[in-house]
């Protein structure tokens, strides 16, 4: 199995494993903060991504969830602005389906 | 457990040759046959670390294959079965019925068109259900059978044109039939993913020994006359291009879908097995069985085959437009864990039940028609396996826009569906009087090329 972590799965890390065998370790502090999904079950180290998204999504999307941790708002307009349409539609289908309500909301239309 | 490897203790394989080799003063076992000990050995021990490893992809696969909203899909299928026969009526109004009759959407996605030959894989757009995401080999080439024979001899390398060949191959492939045969099955037939057995254009029996979906993903199964499957012992028997292996006893279903996603089982006709007619266990999920036809058989459906599987409650199944007909007794189907959405069959015959569980499934029954048969013991659709009200009085299995005939009647339980919705979001199922009619073309299709099938 392909690994595409940034470390080694430690103590106070939660797992989240993809069905193309791609494992990310977040700190569970971040994921449970920013996932929906692994606030939902807070026993499980490793938690399982529903609905065919892939694991290089995946490890964007957590790219991303250590980014904007620290920066704000002009972070996230930057980060929309450099996305291309089909990195779009995998990031709000990786968003939906990892219960990011906030990354989801960044692509809501605003008049 | 139907199909794992075989793991003999060492000391009965050696014990057995050391039996087998001829008795002579002062004899001790040759060389040759300790190699050959050993040779099994090492086969079996690596055949089961290889089917665990494919145990374990598949059961990834199957997870991302869960819906987390199967009400969704439920409403989907709905909204698709009244699109289907709104537009019929419409269009009945402007031209006379011809020969050609689809009356449902998934038959009226490919059916009546002349050049249904010449555009096969439109099917791989038709599922609807769980198992809609189901495309088959759509992304492969034809495979045309030639060959219908299915020999000892060739089950670790079977012979180019049969279907046995086929469907070990590792590449997507929309697998065909050259004629009319019967194909008799000498062990049970272990299909690999990404493929589609499409017997239109031939009226294909497949008898013998059971069609095996193990571990794999994205298989449709369609038009095929499948029955009188038994029991084998196994053996060495090829399941993909690249392994093939020594498997244990097959259970003799006509289907057996383990640990398998996206699978489609469409227009079967289905009699007369030796264990249940499509059995999915072991974590399958993602399937969609329709406009089949079963008679003649006992233990029609399985879906679950243990009570402590909990890999099961990720199962979601859709039966829809299938005719229970003469001669069923139970399990149609019988459901442990999971969702499933039992909808638009026609039931005319049972003894025993027709739906059963055993373990808190999710069983949503629309627009379904129960005919009971005249013995008053068995006007009840439902049947809950060894379970007490007190226990089963939460499991929630509903029955909306059925039609019961003849004394039937379905013994509901359970609260609302988790899912809260408005009236006007709700999509009811096509009434349960329509059941007859969206049925009437289930089972194995007599297509002709060059005309609507």
């Amino acid at each position: 199995m392909a690994s595409t972590s940034r470390h080694t799965a430690e103590e106070g890390d939660v797992v989240l494993r993809c069905f193309d065998g791609v494992k990310v370790a977040v700190p569970v502090a971040l994921a449970r903060q920013r996932s929906g999904l692994v606030a939902a079950s807070p026993a499980d180290t490793v938690v399982h991504v529903p609905g065919y998204v892939h694991g290089t999504v995946v490890a964007k999307v957590v790219a991303y969830w250590y980014a904007a941790d620290k920066a704000g708002a002009p972070f996230d307009a930057a980060f929309m602005a450099g996305l291309k349409h089909d990195a779009l539609v995998d990031l709000i289908h990786a968003a939906h389906h990892l219960g990011d309500a906030a990354l989801f909301d960044l692509f809501r239309f605003r008049p | 457990m139907a199909g794992s490897a075989v793991l003999r203790s060492p000391l009965s394989v050696l014990l057995y040759i050391l039996a087998a080799v001829p008795a002579t003063a002062a004899a001790t076992p040759t060389d040759a046959a300790i190699d050959e000990a050993y040779a099994h050995l090492v086969n079996l021990t690596a055949n089961q670390e290889y089917w665990a490893e494919r145990a374990e992809a598949a059961h990834a696969y199957n997870r991302a294959a869960y819906q987390t909203d199967p009400v969704a899909v439920v409403q989907r299928f709905n909204d698709g079965v009244h699109r289907a026969t709104a537009t019929r009526s419409r269009s009945l109004a402007h031209r006379a019925r011809g020969p050609c009759t689809a009356t449902n959407p998934i038959d009226q996605c490919w059916r009546c068109r002349r050049d249904w030959a010449r555009d096969r894989k439109r099917l791989a757009r038709c599922a609807m259900g769980f198992g809609h995401r189901t495309t088959g080999g759509l992304a492969g080439k034809f495979y045309v059978v030639i060959d219908p024979s299915d020999d000892a001899a060739d089950l670790v390398t079977p012979r180019k044109g049969t279907l046995r060949h086929a469907v070990t191959r590792a590449r997507a492939l929309w697998i065909t039939f050259a004629r009319d045969m019967v194909i008799e099955l000498c062990q049970e037939l272990i299909v690999s993913s990404d493929k589609t057995i499409d017997g239109r254009g031939a009226q294909v029996h497949i008898v013998g020994a059971q069609i095996t979906l193990q571990n794999v993903r994205n298989v449709i199964l369609h038009n095929l006359h499948v029955h009188d499957a038994a029991a084998h012992g196994g053996g060495a028997i090829r399941d993909s291009q690249h392994h093939w292996g020594v498997r244990g006893e097959s259970d003799g279903d006509g289907v057996s879908v383990m640990g398998s996603s996206d699978i489609w089982i469409d227009h079967l006709s289905m009699s007369s097995c030796a264990d249940g007619l499509v059995d999915a266990v072991d974590g399958s999920t993602a399937i969609t069985v329709s406009n089949g036809h079963f008679t003649r058989h006992d233990h029609v459906m399985l879906f679950g085959a243990s009570d402590a599987a909990s890999k099961d409650r990720e199962m979601q199944v859709t039966v829809a437009f299938n005719h229970f007909g003469k001669g069923l007794v139970q399990r149609m189907p019988r459901c442990r864990h999971g969702f499933f959405h039992v909808v638009n069959n026609d039931y005319t015959h049972w003894l025993m039940y027709a739906i059963g569980g055993s373990r808190n499934p999710t069983i949503i029954s629309q627009g379904n028609r129960f005919r009971a048969v005249d013995d008053s013991r068995f006007k009840e659709v439902t049947k809950r396996e060894y379970t007490q009200y007190s226990e089963y009085k939460n499991w929630v299995w509903k029955s909306q826009d059925d039609l019961f005939l003849n004394g039937a009647f379905f013994n509901q339980s359970g609260g609302q569906n988790e899912r809260k919705y408005d009236r006007l979001d709700l999509i009811q199922a096509k009434g349960g009087q329509y059941a007859e009619s969206l049925t009437r073309y289930a089972g194995a299709l007599n297509c002709r090329v060059g005309r609507k099938c």
